[in-house]
């Protein structure tokens, strides 16, 4: 908040003096830390951390960093519906079931093609799955709508 | 049969307990064992925190909301009800729309009310950012101030948010320099004991920041009255001191209806500050601000609880003995201006440290508001 005011050398030795009187064991601690850091290199690392965090702070302002909360906080809440285990469940089996249809060379289907394909129990299946899922998705907009959403 | 376990309240405790309840008792809810259901007399969750900043136009009073039934499990029930009765014998709740809820384990967090129509003139002519109406009318008022005499006194304690008052008045003075008006412009902040803050630390370090910026402290200033046509505040301690601008922590009291169910005679919850579980009843907890613990009404002190109070009614449906304990842990941001903060945390008995203000500690409140929604879906 304030300007730093200059200070006077010999106060300056003075207060620098009395610190390490009256914290001795805690000096001689972190001046152990710090040997250490410097002889591993890390404080080499931490230093270029240091001028990183610098710049993001110089160069970022309040705005940007609401911005980029909210979107994560945004996509922290789809991930939470995702991983919902039945979520997860059926999201694997319809990326797998993808993937299997896309290793094969789809064949181009027609009306009458379509109602044939509907006699397939496996077709069957998967159409009973997807108008399951229309069903819940029609509630759930049906809820939204209500609540004004 | 089924376990009942109802949660009153769908502030920052009852959410997060609603959600945490949904994760522990997945199996028991699945099978039907236990059912959650939340009541709330708002189908919105607020997120109060948001209103400190819309004074200063950096919020709306619409960031602070969002709808209960977007941050709630879905395994849990939400419904909207006003609590009026609790008849802890027949483990039974009595509401405004004339119905009565059973419970097996019940769960207040029913908040705290803002009761400034006890300090006459207050409502009249005090100003505050407790509330959205409060927090817009303040941002009008302080949009157009360009000279005078500024109070901000806090006239209840205790009050949510412990730190608002401090940050409230360190941020006016930043934001009022911002805008060439600070040398129109006289500082006061009261506080009603001999300093600055009930937390000591937090008091020397407001008294040190009040005084580098040229902001009277004057203490052991309980407000009386206002007289809002001759612009001035009268003291218990018969003291007078004019205002062109008075921003007040208005008082707060529990509920009626805790005192009127024997849970506590003064309005708050009295509970085992380690457990939750109410003095005066079995099966009853109490969470967030009208829990009576010794520790600040803050919204982390909620979030803290509800983990306890969740692992306990996990414990207690499973025939277990519960062994979770909530140690007053509390963790509090301080906004030190517009672009500088820091942050205390502490447990029952701690005195904590101010640590030196920053801009990336700023960032770190503002990214955890925006984030909090998280916090309510009980992820962060």
């Amino acid at each position: 908040m304030s300007e730093q005011e200059p200070v006077d050398e010999s106060e300056a030795t003075a207060s620098v003096a009395e610190t390490i009187d009256e914290h001795p064991e805690a000096l001689a601690e972190s001046l152990e830390t710090l040997v250490r850091l410097q002889e591993t290199g890390t404080l080499d690392d931490l230093a270029a951390a240091a001028d990183t965090v610098s710049l993001m702070t110089a160069a970022m302002d309040d705005e940007m960093v609401m911005t980029l909360a909210s979107t994560g906080s945004r996509l922290g809440e789809v991930v939470d519906t995702a991983a919902d285990e039945d979520v997860v469940r059926g999201l694997e089996q319809t990326l797998s079931a993808v993937g299997d249809a896309s290793g094969e060379q789809p064949r181009q289907v027609g009306m009458l093609g379509l109602l044939g394909a509907m006699r397939d129990p496996e077709v069957k299946a998967g159409m009973g799955y997807l108008i399951q899922v229309a069903k819940a998705l029609g509630r759930r907009r049906a809820a939204a709508a209500e609540d004004g959403q | 049969m089924t376990h009942d376990i109802v949660v009153v309240g769908g502030g920052t405790g009852g959410t997060v307990l609603a959600n945490r309840l949904a994760e522990k008792l997945a199996p028991e809810l699945a099978s039907g064992e236990a059912r959650v259901r939340l009541l709330t007399d708002d189908p919105d969750h607020v997120y109060k925190p948001t209103f400190l900043y819309v004074p200063f136009g950096t919020k709306t009073v619409d960031d602070a909301r969002r709808p209960l039934a977007e941050l709630v499990d879905d395994r849990i029930d939400i419904e909207t009800a006003r609590v009026t009765g609790v008849d802890t014998d027949g483990h039974r709740l009595s509401t405004a729309e004339g119905r009565t809820v059973r419970y097996d384990q019940l769960v207040l967090g029913i908040g705290a009310q803002l009761v400034p129509e006890e300090v006459p003139g207050l409502a009249e002519d005090g100003h505050h950012f407790y509330g959205p109406d409060g927090a817009r009318a303040l941002r009008d008022e302080l949009a157009g101030f360009e000279e005078g005499h500024l109070v901000l006194s806090v006239v209840g304690v205790p009050h949510m948010c412990p730190a608002a008052p401090v940050e409230f008045v360190l941020m006016v003075d930043e934001w009022l320099r911002e805008r060439g008006r600070r040398e129109d412009v006289e500082l006061t902040y009261t506080y009603p004991i001999q300093r600055a803050h009930g937390i000591q630390s937090i008091a020397d370090f407001a008294s040190e920041e009040f005084e580098a910026r040229d902001i009277t402290l004057e203490t052991f200033f309980n407000v009386e009255a206002l007289d809002p046509e001759a612009g001035t505040v009268e003291t218990m301690e018969g003291n007078e001191l004019d205002y062109d601008l008075f921003v007040a922590i208005p008082p707060h009291a529990g509920n009626d209806l805790v005192a009127e169910a024997g849970l506590g005679e003064d309005g708050w919850v009295a509970v085992d500050r380690h457990t939750l579980e109410a003095e005066h009843a079995e099966d009853v907890f109490a969470i967030g601000d009208i829990a009576d613990v010794p520790t600040s009404k803050a919204g982390s002190v909620a979030h803290f609880e509800a983990n306890v109070v969740a692992d306990r009614l996990t414990s207690r449906v499973r025939g277990e003995v519960p062994t979770a304990v909530y140690g007053g842990k509390t963790v509090c941001f301080l906004e030190t201006g517009m672009d500088e903060a820091t942050f205390v945390e502490f447990a029952y008995g701690d005195e904590p440290v101010v640590r030196e203000p920053s801009k990336p500690l700023h960032w770190a409140k503002l990214g955890y508001n925006e984030s909090y929604w998280l916090t309510a879906r009980g992820l962060l």
